[in-house]
């Protein structure tokens, strides 16, 4: 339910968020949210899932986002027996996006002429950010259940 | 047996982490033969309806500051439609005085953008239009600015435009001053790049680049954008050439799609 809505908002209502060429991905902060909420396989399935989904509605190749959004569920998932603070999870979630977003463009320099330093500074990092500041956003609004995970 | 079955229910999740890599792996190899036609369809039509909906209503918001727009942009249409007029009949005087054909004009099918590809670097727009109004893979896409595109993926309400902000994108294009022509292709930022010009063709900023008509997707003389910057020091024998594109790939609301295309013949 939560990827539907994160899903329809990021294809219809984030690009108006855009700044220059950067925008924030809420799919990958529904993945993280799942993992560290339901665990591992439940976070893996969702990054998988919610990643094709998400490559349906571009002409890019399929699975490019399932691949990142896998590993970044599997590793959210790997850390929720641990149960984070919440400034904990805050750090590790930046961390998760970081990851998700390293890997989707390594596979992505992989098929274009652009260097992967050029891409992790101009794309990478500033997206992570900028991701970053939107899920820190939103968490406030659910603060006391990621406090309770 | 058992002691198997225990392992793999151990390493149960590990197992799933490396299924769902193959798959996604399998799927970005294969993409273009992959069978997700069905749900692509599914997930388009899906996502129309939901978005159609809320871009209706944002429209109707809009409606008088588009009505205002639109009546500015009607009268200066008309001035030059009349001016025009006058130019097209000349020109068809003149090649009839030397023996061309005529050339027939664009087919156009108005569609809005309802949603746009999740990604940064995947740059599809997703219109409300599909096969059933007769539009086919490959039709060009423009706005009244210039090129936007061309259809990439079409289900029977619904498609998806590639738009030339799109690391996949080339089209064949020429300098309107000088007929000098090159391949547009996008730079990974928000300007566009024409490739394979010489160091020895003449380029100066400001000189409007358009479609060169010898593609069989994009028609003659389509504007793509404006040259902003020139630089001839470089390692190879090529310039590097920097285009503004001439549509506002941030404000697009409503595009053409152009229902095949005729060929100017000589």
């Amino acid at each position: 339910m939560i990827g539907s809505i994160a899903l329809i908002l990021q294809i219809g209502f984030v690009p108006l968020l855009e700044i220059g060429i950067w925008r924030p991905d809420l799919i990958v902060l529904v993945i993280i949210y799942a993992g560290f909420k339901q665990g591992v396989l439940p976070g893996t399935l969702t990054g998988f899932l919610l990643g094709v989904i998400a490559d349906l509605f571009g002409p890019g190749p399929v699975g490019i986002t399932a691949f990142g959004g896998s590993i970044a569920g599997f590793l959210a998932g790997q850390l929720r027996p641990l149960k984070l603070a919440y400034n904990a999870q805050l750090l590790i979630g930046i961390v998760l996006i970081l990851i998700n977003s390293l890997i989707f463009f390594y596979i992505y320099q992989l098929q274009v002429e652009t260097t992967y330093l050029y891409l992790v500074f101009s794309r990478v990092f500033p997206n992570t950010i900028y991701t970053f500041m939107i899920g820190f956003f939103l968490s406030l609004f659910f603060r006391s259940k990621l406090e309770t995970i | 047996m058992i002691k198997l079955l225990n392992l793999i229910v151990e390493v149960r999740d590990a197992i799933v982490l490396f299924i769902c890599i193959l798959l996604s792996s399998i799927l970005i190899v294969t993409s273009d033969n992959a069978p997700i036609g069905p749900f692509r369809s599914l997930a388009l039509n899906t996502i129309g309806e939901i978005g159609g909906f809320f871009f209706n209503i944002g429209s109707y918001f809009r409606l008088s500051d588009r009505i205002s727009e639109l009546q500015a942009e009607n009268a200066r249409i008309s001035y030059e439609n009349m001016q025009l007029k006058d130019a097209l009949l000349e020109n068809i005087r003149l090649r009839k005085l030397l023996g061309f054909k005529e050339s027939s004009d664009l087919e156009l099918i108005p569609a809005e953008i309802i949603g746009q590809s999740p990604h940064t670097v995947y740059n599809g727009l997703i219109l409300n239009e599909g096969s059933n109004r007769g539009i086919e893979k490959s039709n060009a896409v423009l706005t009244a600015e210039g090129l936007v595109g061309k259809i990439v993926v079409v289900e029977p309400d619904m498609s998806i435009c590639q738009t030339l902000l799109d690391r996949n994108s080339r089209v064949s294009a020429k300098i309107q001053r000088s007929r000098e022509q090159g391949i547009i292709a996008w730079d990974g930022g928000a300007q566009l790049k024409m490739l394979y010009l010489t160091k020895t063709i003449d380029i100066l900023v400001g000189d409007v680049v358009v479609t060169s008509g010898y593609s069989q997707i994009f028609p003659e003389n389509l504007k793509i954008g404006v040259v902003v910057d020139v630089s001839r020091e470089t390692n190879d024998m090529f310039q590097e050439i920097s285009i503004q594109p001439a549509v506002n790939f941030h404000r697009l609301e409503e595009v053409q799609i152009v229902r095949g295309k005729e060929n100017n013949a000589q």
